[in-house]
């Protein structure tokens, strides 16, 4: 292992933030008492005990998952917005300079054809 | 517990940037006539930045039933920020859109998340359950400007401070 290497650390877009991930406190089990529950509702329910077996560990990492993909590490939607509005603006500058340069070329063109 | 660390080690081996809180070592202690009591020691995973002022500590787990810290709060009662105040779910996509702190582009986030991901299926694989990610969010001071400079120093500063733990550790094994 690398007892050294620290967790990174990153800093956002516009340099104004520091943030720091880790996972803690994932030594929680499916425990003695989770398993006893799903004994006796086998031997008193007489549930499918494959369905029982399902061990919750595995929806609680998707959710989990999920979540960081959904919220987490998702932009707010006014910097989204923001940003959306800036590109187009970029966008919108960058058709102009081009309109504009082709109608400069499209006259001197004119000009020097008829000098 | 015991039974996991051979998978443990394996996986941090494997993967040197999982954001797993590391274990450095278990302990039972003794003392006459007391039960003995067990103690892990575990890394701080969030060292502390010289010129990034703690503002908010998140606890995540994914899920909404009880995971709001200011529930009582007015928006107007959160301008100011919770520092070490651990807040949860709820508050974090609440004060996300509020205060704009979470500014990741996609591509410094797109890595994170599928480390993330590794580490949470790797927990699951292990039967693990009820972790959460804990999102440290700190404000750059203004007048420590982040050039590349001082981008250097913060991250050597954050390398610096576990290793003294770990040699601590490993005097006392």
């Amino acid at each position: 292992m690398h007892p050294e290497a620290n967790l990174p650390v990153y800093y956002s877009a516009d340099g104004k933030w520091v943030y720091q991930f880790s996972i803690i406190d994932y030594l929680q089990t499916f425990d003695f008492g989770k398993k006893q529950e799903v004994m006796a509702k086998r031997i008193f329910k007489n549930a499918n005990p494959t369905n029982l077996s399902a061990v919750p560990s595995e929806p609680y990492g998707h959710r989990f998952q999920k979540f960081l993909k959904d919220f987490v590490l998702q932009k707010s939607q006014k910097l989204k917005k923001k940003e959306e509005e800036e590109l187009i603006k970029q966008q919108m500058s960058a058709i102009m300079k081009l309109i504009q340069g082709s109608l400069v070329s499209a006259l001197t063109s004119k000009l020097m054809g008829k000098n | 517990m015991l039974r996991m660390l051979p998978e443990y080690y394996d996986y941090m081996e494997q993967e040197p940037d999982s954001f797993i809180a590391k274990m450095f070592g278990m302990f039972s202690v003794k003392i006459d006539k007391f039960e003995s009591l067990h103690v892990m020691i575990m890394q701080n995973t969030m060292p502390h930045i010289d010129g990034a002022e703690m503002h908010y500590v998140f606890d995540m787990k994914g899920s909404s039933i009880n995971r709001e810290v200011l529930k009582k709060k007015k928006n107007s009662e959160l301008k100011r920020p919770t520092g070490g105040r651990v807040l949860k779910d709820l508050d974090y996509v609440r004060l996300k859109e509020l205060k704009n702190f979470f500014n990741l582009d996609e591509d410094m986030s797109e890595p994170i998340l599928s480390q993330l991901c590794k580490d949470s299926s790797f927990l699951m694989s292990q039967q693990f359950m009820d972790y959460s990610l804990l999102l440290g969010i700190r404000k750059i001071e203004d007048g420590s400007a982040p050039d590349e400079s001082t981008k250097m120093n913060l991250a050597n500063f954050a390398i610096n401070e576990p290793s003294i733990v770990s040699e601590g550790n490993a005097g006392v094994q």
